[in-house]
């Protein structure tokens, strides 16, 4: 059931119940009242009626002893008197006998046997339907002892009134219940709009879609409610993005990883199936021979660097204090025979300086770095290494004049297996995977790279590195 | 002569492709990236190109898009072996696939079936005084027919795409069964045995010591 439903539901009933107990409790009350007032006018009544009837025996000097003989006498005096006339009542004496009576109604025996020369006693009795009467009793006092009288009231009207009240107002319960239901539903139709809202959004969300967010207006706790909702779909919509962008990169890496390897597999397969399958003349041979070589080194080059990536992303790292000038210089030493093979001359200067990290880590860092700088200057030009302090730590930077690095291709330069000519990374004997490498390192040093490059100028790369937190 | 144009950035695969392909007697041409290929394709009719997928500049998906409406036979060789890049390659127009690593004889074999099919050679094949006829599958020995099963006539088919190349039992018995190679030669031995003897290529057919057989041709 709607939300909206349960709330109009449950107002109507607590309309309906408090509206009819309350009705009925008013009716009931006043009802009680309107025929206590009946019967103290019913006993006024009575009362009167005997005085008269006391005083016009006493006139006419009835006693008890003399009320037989008289009583003719009596009866017209009552008869005729219109106070008299007009009233309903009867007298009898003791023993029961009726004297005088204008009933309609019949006497009532069991109420006259209640009673005593000093009491009243009424019943309220219903003789025929819609017909309701107070009837009294009570003793008349002559000189010489009582008799006793009775009297009778109509009070079918209070009944009759109570009836109608109960119709119109049952009337009225309906008529206030069927308006107040509906604008009840209006009312909490409204209210619960915004949740209405924020339910489909949040069936949005459940399908996927992250991209909707919930109407925030207002400052109630629905309003609240949205405005967590939406920080928690912000969340998640982040998350999610993290996730698949990881998930991406992941694919990306092996894709790449598996044309990286089976790449060199084909021309290893090929050739040596070749060789053994068929007669070919020396220079084939040897051709076909250097290709499995060739390729084969490809591999090993391909191992070796996936190695070193995994030990970085999965080994704990040593951090010791590393003296940053030495481990320039012994990479400079490490560098420089390949460098001078190519014609290259190489300048080292670093500053004084320590930083806490794993010096192997670093120093494969340095000789990546100058390892490109190598693969992409041309024979003559001059390849530096320079170390600083900085504030925040110690910065590495390597600069060479080779081909540079095209502005659209620097944002992927450190991706796995990205390289930017392939064809000429390939005959250097590269993987694509050592900028990989040094983002990692540098990464785990609290640094990142940055390359400033011009295409036939030169590149320099920057390694603003703040060293591991101490263990 | 069919020409054949080989796109490809690996120098070594396209070397290998190369020797393979012209050995077998057809005239290979190279190139390294896909603008390459577009010249090359609107200067020279080729009658077939082995499209490498990842190449620098363009990948081979989209140079098939170009090459589709040529109708030029395409068949990629690629590193990419998933499901999806198969039905990709082969739903852009791709009259086959083939996954790198790949033998050179499964090579020659697909790109003689592709061929074939487009009518680019010869449905006769003869060597000798025996004829096959690809479309019929008829084998005649001298003008006489010669009844062969299913996979005598098959093993036929390899020797005759594989002239003058040790055929080793392994990939006799992948090519011809389609199955893994069990290590059971004897099936392969019996087979041979019997082609030969039915179209009398005793010397024809020569046992390479410890690998298998060759089908020994001397070159014109």
């Amino acid at each position: 059931m709607k939300f909206a439903w349960k709330v109009t539901l449950a107002a109507v009933s607590i309309l309906v119940i408090s509206m009819g107990v309350g009705s009925y409790l008013l009716i009931s009350l006043s009802f009680r009242s309107a025929l206590e007032r009946e019967i103290d006018i019913a006993m006024e009544e009575m009362q009167m009626l005997r005085i008269s009837y006391e005083a016009v025996c006493d006139a006419r000097g009835v006693t008890l002893e003399n009320i037989a003989a008289r009583s003719r006498g009596l009866q017209r005096t009552l008869t005729e008197d219109p106070y008299f006339a007009d009233r309903q009542f009867r007298v009898s004496t003791q023993e029961g006998a009726q004297l005088y009576s204008t009933l309609t109604a019949g006497s009532d025996q069991e109420l006259l046997n209640c009673i005593d020369s000093r009491s009243y006693g009424y019943v309220v009795r219903s003789d025929r339907p819609g017909q309701v009467l107070v009837h009294f009793a009570g003793p008349v006092a002559l000189p010489d002892g009582i008799l006793y009288m009775e009297t009778v009231r109509d009070i079918s009207s209070l009944f009759t009134d109570r009836e109608i009240h109960f119709q119109v107002y049952r009337w009225i319960l309906l008529i206030v219940v069927a308006a107040g239901s509906a604008v009840l539903f209006l009312l909490s139709y409204w209210l619960t709009m915004p949740i209405r809202t924020l339910g489909k959004v949040t069936t949005q969300l459940a399908q996927g879609d992250y991209s909707p967010r919930a109407e925030v207006s207002g400052g109630d706790e629905i309003s609240e409610l949205a405005a967590n909702f939406n920080r928690m779909a912000d969340a998640i919509e982040k998350t999610v993005q993290e996730l698949e962008d990881a998930a991406r990169r992941q694919e990306d890496f092996t894709a790449s990883f598996v044309h990286e390897l089976k790449t060199p597999l084909t021309s290893i397969i090929g050739y040596a199936d070749m060789l053994r399958s068929r007669q070919m003349d020396g220079t084939a041979r040897f051709k076909a021979a250097n290709y499995i070589f060739s390729e084969g080194k490809r591999l090993e080059n391909l191992s070796l660097s996936l190695m070193n990536l995994l030990v970085v992303n999965h080994s704990a790292a040593d951090a010791k204090p590393v003296h940053m000038p030495l481990l320039c210089q012994r990479a400079g030493r490490i560098s420089q025979p390949a460098l001078e093979a190519k014609g290259l001359s190489l300048e080292v200067t670093a500053e004084e300086g320590v930083l806490t990290g794993d010096s192997a880590l670093l120093q494969t860092l340095a000789l990546n770095l100058l390892d490109n700088a190598r693969k992409a200057s041309e024979a003559g030009g001059t390849v530096s290494l320079t170390g600083t302090v900085t504030a925040s730590g110690y910065r590495l930077q390597v600069s060479d004049q080779g081909r540079g690095i095209p502005a659209e291709e620097l944002e992927k330069i450190t991706e796995a297996f990205y390289m930017v000519d392939k064809s000429r990374s390939r005959a250097e004997g590269g993987a694509g995977l050592g900028l990989a490498l040094c983002k990692q390192i540098a990464a785990l040093h609290r640094g990142v790279l940055r390359f400033d490059s011009e295409l036939g100028g030169g590149t320099t790369v920057t390694v603003e590195l703040e060293g591991m937190e101490d263990a | 002569m069919i020409k054949i144009l080989i796109v490809e950035d690996e120098k070594p695969i396209a070397d290998l492709l190369d020797m393979s392909l012209t050995a077998a007697g057809y005239h290979c041409d190279w190139v390294a990236n896909g603008l390459d290929a577009a010249d090359a394709v609107e200067e020279t009719r080729y009658d077939l190109i082995l499209l490498d997928v990842m190449l620098p500049g363009s990948d081979g998906f989209e140079l098939m898009e170009y090459f589709a409406p040529l109708h030029i036979p395409v068949i990629f060789t690629t590193a990419r072996d998933s499901l999806k890049d198969r039905i990709k390659g082969l739903k852009l127009g791709a009259d086959d696939y083939i996954v790198k690593p790949f033998e050179i004889a499964e090579l020659l074999a697909r790109v003689e079936t592709v061929l074939r099919r487009c009518h680019k050679t010869d449905s006769l094949l003869s060597l000798d005084d025996v004829t096959v006829d690809t479309q019929s599958r008829v084998v005649t020995k001298a003008g006489q027919t010669v009844p062969l099963t299913a996979k005598e006539y098959n093993l036929l088919l390899l020797f005759l795409q594989n002239k003058n190349i040790a055929l080793f039992r392994e990939t006799i018995y992948e090519r011809v069964w389609e199955n893994d190679y069990m290590g059971d030669s004897r099936t392969v031995d019996l087979h041979v045995q019997r082609l030969r003897k039915k179209l009398g290529w005793q010397e024809r057919i020569a046992a390479v010591y410890k690998v298998g057989y060759r089908l020994e041709v001397k070159e014109p």
